[in-house]
């Protein structure tokens, strides 16, 4: 019988993960035993199916792009440092967190962007927004309408005529919305 | 010289085994039969607390415990369910910013979901001194890890081999006791002594795995004529409720000798048991149920809505098929203490025989049951309204979650219609909205609601679904070689929300007839079919 005790999280790695996403012990070990409990296979990482498997994540329409966020760095295993790297986006923050931390404004403003931005060249084209819409939407809008509707922001947000949004077009957009809270996740604790 | 050493020894040694044993059956047999405990087992309990309480404070003083799971990480703001809480007007254009809502949202399920939680054994805030249940506590304190490895030695050199014999002894029993009644013909006698020597048989049977049950309103327990209907978490759930009094157990007959043995103990006392080839028509099956239940010389039905093992914490969707058939029903709570050890079983962990093997190693198997009072359904209500009525009963007094999602979710996944209707809803709201357009002059094209569409997707998708429907069943639902069961596509089986589920129940009422929706209950069956696993 699998013992969760055999996937015991170390001190030290708890405080290498202290330090580089500024959650607190207890809970670094509580999204652990998350970790496990998706970690159906009890390999250690996570795959993409595992993600698939948890009923309410699984009927969001952005499920797709918000897996590619987790699984940046390797195409099918996430370990729990690669977790806690992303979920550390969606800590609060206040004026006074530094810039370089994981859950300021700008790497949250980042997350958002790339959500949008599929080939990762830092500029958000017509068909990737048009992506994004059809996944919100599926079949519920025609194609005619999904392209008047992409047309329509990108030519609000798309300041120097160049058909894309860089990501400095993007934060100008969103300068007004209250970030902090929209991207943030209440921990308790 | 020393051959006669060791046949005299060996001697010995059965001698003790021999009294050992008469002594068990004595105190075992004895009280089972008039109902009474010695009190020993609920000693032992008590016993036992002390030791965990004295256990949680050594570890308490040496490392802080850091409960796993069991209580809430985050609180959860962007229900994927509330797409309506996603904008305040009923219309609005579509703004960079919106997605937003759906990346809390699914961040929020990764973290904490209310169904993949439900199928992994419940956490306990602190240590049982089971291995099983620990974080390495058991290397805090000399005297502690001394604590665990004579609880060790005691599980697995006494009160196994103890229990394993109990059981056995328990199954020869049953049979005996069974047997002559098979030749009597149904008189009222019959019917007593039936009544009797079921309730003896699996009161010892209980005593088998060191079951202490405490029983509450004892006033509501089901009568004859009605359906008992109780939250599920292993299959000594119905061991648990039949050692009080005797229940028809649904279920299918096997093949073979195992069958045949079940044929002649349905002769002793009536069960609602299906040959293989009955269980394909709904109709009959249905009709059974009602003839049974109709009878008032024969015992309540009982029935796990629920379809599957939870794990105790919630209570999850009740299948409708249960609560279609015109009859009262008589709702029971059963939650167990899991200081004691889990009572879960996790099908796709451990294999029927491991489990029994974790439950005869572990300290006990402490239960509190709770009868409560009988329910009818009302006029107004459907039979979906209906069971979610009983669940709702059960999970306040059992002290579980509610939960509306379907428990056959342990094993698949979520259907795609349900992703399909998250992109209607966004599609209402985004396609009715007026879209300003400076730089274009062209006229707004008005946008028609495709439903056809949807329809067309859904359907095309559910027929997928069946065709890969083919999760793993030899856990609890008897699995015979070619047999095609066919997981109910329709969205009465897999609830979302409870509206929507009664939109869909009325819709199928209308277009097609009863038998179809009995379904569920062949589905039941199937898996109550475990039952017999334990006989």
């Amino acid at each position: 019988m699998g013992s969760r005790a055999s996937l015991h999280l170390q001190d030290d790695e708890i405080t290498a993960i202290q330090q580089e996403t500024g959650f607190l012990p207890n809970q670094i070990i509580r999204l652990f035993s998350r970790f496990t409990c998706l970690d159906k296979e009890q390999n250690g990482f996570l795959t993409r199916d595992d993600f698939s498997r948890i009923p309410e994540f699984a009927i969001n329409p952005l499920a797709q792009r918000i897996v590619d966020t987790f699984f940046v760095e390797s195409e099918d295993h996430l370990n729990f440092r690669q977790f806690m790297r992303t979920l550390a986006h969606f800590r609060p923050c206040t004026p006074k967190t530094p810039h370089e931390a994981l859950n300021s404004r700008d790497n949250k403003l980042r997350f958002v962007f790339s959500m949008y931005d599929y080939d990762h060249d830092n500029k958000i084209s017509k068909e990737e927004l048009l992506q994004i819409l059809k996944l919100l939407v599926g079949s519920n809008i025609s194609k005619e309408q999904l392209s008047h509707i992409a047309e329509r922001t990108l030519l609000e947000s798309d300041k120097n005529n160049d058909r894309n949004i860089t990501f400095d077009e993007f934060k100008t957009v969103m300068s007004r919305t209250e970030i902090d809270h929209k991207m943030s996740v209440r921990f308790l604790d | 010289m020393v051959f006669l050493h060791f046949v005299a020894s060996f001697a010995l040694f059965m001698k003790f085994l021999w009294t050992s044993a008469s002594l068990i059956i004595l105190l075992v047999v004895t009280p089972a039969c008039f109902g009474a405990e010695l009190g020993v087992r609920r000693l032992y309990i008590r016993l036992l607390m002390k030791a965990f309480k004295w256990g949680t404070a050594k570890i308490k003083s040496k490392k802080p415990i850091i409960s796993g799971g069991s209580e809430e990480i985050i609180s959860k703001e962007n229900s994927i369910n509330d797409l309506g809480n996603f904008n305040s007007e009923q219309h609005k254009k579509f703004e960079l910013g919106d997605i937003m809502y759906l990346i809390k949202s699914g961040i929020e399920a990764v973290i904490d979901d209310e169904v993949t939680k439900r199928f992994r054994a419940e956490e306990l805030p602190s240590w049982n001194l089971l291995t099983r249940t620990n974080f390495q506590y058991q290397f805090i304190s000399i005297r502690l890890s001394f604590l665990w490895f004579a609880g060790l030695i005691f599980r697995y050199m006494i009160l196994l081999p103890m229990r394993v014999f109990i059981t056995f002894f328990a199954l020869c029993w049953i049979i005996c006791t069974m047997l002559p009644l098979t030749f009597m013909e149904d008189t009222s006698l019959k019917r007593k002594l039936a009544y009797y020597v079921n309730v003896v048989g699996f009161r010892i049977i209980c005593r088998g795995f060191s079951a202490v049950v405490t029983y509450h309103d004892r006033e509501n327990m089901p009568k004859p004529g009605g359906i008992c209907v109780a939250n599920h978490t292993t299959t000594l759930d119905a061991a648990i409720l039949m050692q009080d009094r005797p229940y028809a157990i649904l279920g299918q007959i096997h093949g073979g000798f195992l069958g045949s043995v079940m044929r002649i103990m349905s002769r002793a006392t009536k069960h609602v048991w299906f040959e293989r080839s009955e269980v394909r028509d709904r109709k009959f099956v249905s009709e059974r149920i009602m003839k049974h239940v109709s009878d008032l010389n024969n015992s309540p039905v009982l029935l796990f809505p629920e379809g599957t093992c939870i794990n105790n914490t919630s209570v999850m969707m009740f299948k409708k098929g249960s609560f279609e058939i015109p009859t009262t029903i008589y709702p029971v709570a059963i939650k167990y203490n899991p200081w004691f050890g889990d009572a879960f079983w996790n099908s796709s962990k451990h294999s029927m025989l491991q489990y029994l093997l974790v439950v005869m190693t572990s300290w006990a198997i402490v239960a509190d049951v709770w009868y409560l009072p009988a329910m009818d359904k009302e006029p107004s209500e459907n039979a979906m309204q209906f069971a979610e009525r009983v669940k709702a009963v059960i999970a306040r007094k059992g002290g579980l979650v509610d939960c509306l999602w379907d428990g056959q979710l342990k094993r698949m996944k979520v259907k795609d219609s349900y992703l399909q209707e998250k992109q209607k809803e966004l599609g209402e709201i985004y396609a009715k909205s007026k879209e300003e357009d400076k730089l274009h002059k062209n006229p707004v094209k008005k946008v028609r609601f495709d439903i056809s569409n949807l329809e067309h997707d859904s359907s095309s998708s559910e027929e997928e679904q069946n065709s890969e429907d083919n999760f793993d069943e030899n856990a609890e639902i008897y699995n015979y070689p070619g047999d095609n069961f066919e997981y109910q596509s329709q969205s009465t089986s897999t609830g979302l929300r409870v509206e929507q589920d009664q939109e869909s129940a009325q819709k199928i009422e209308q277009t097609e007839d009863f038998n179809k929706n009995s379904q569920d209950l062949l589905d039941l069956i199937k898996s109550n079919g475990a039952i017999d696993q334990v006989l």
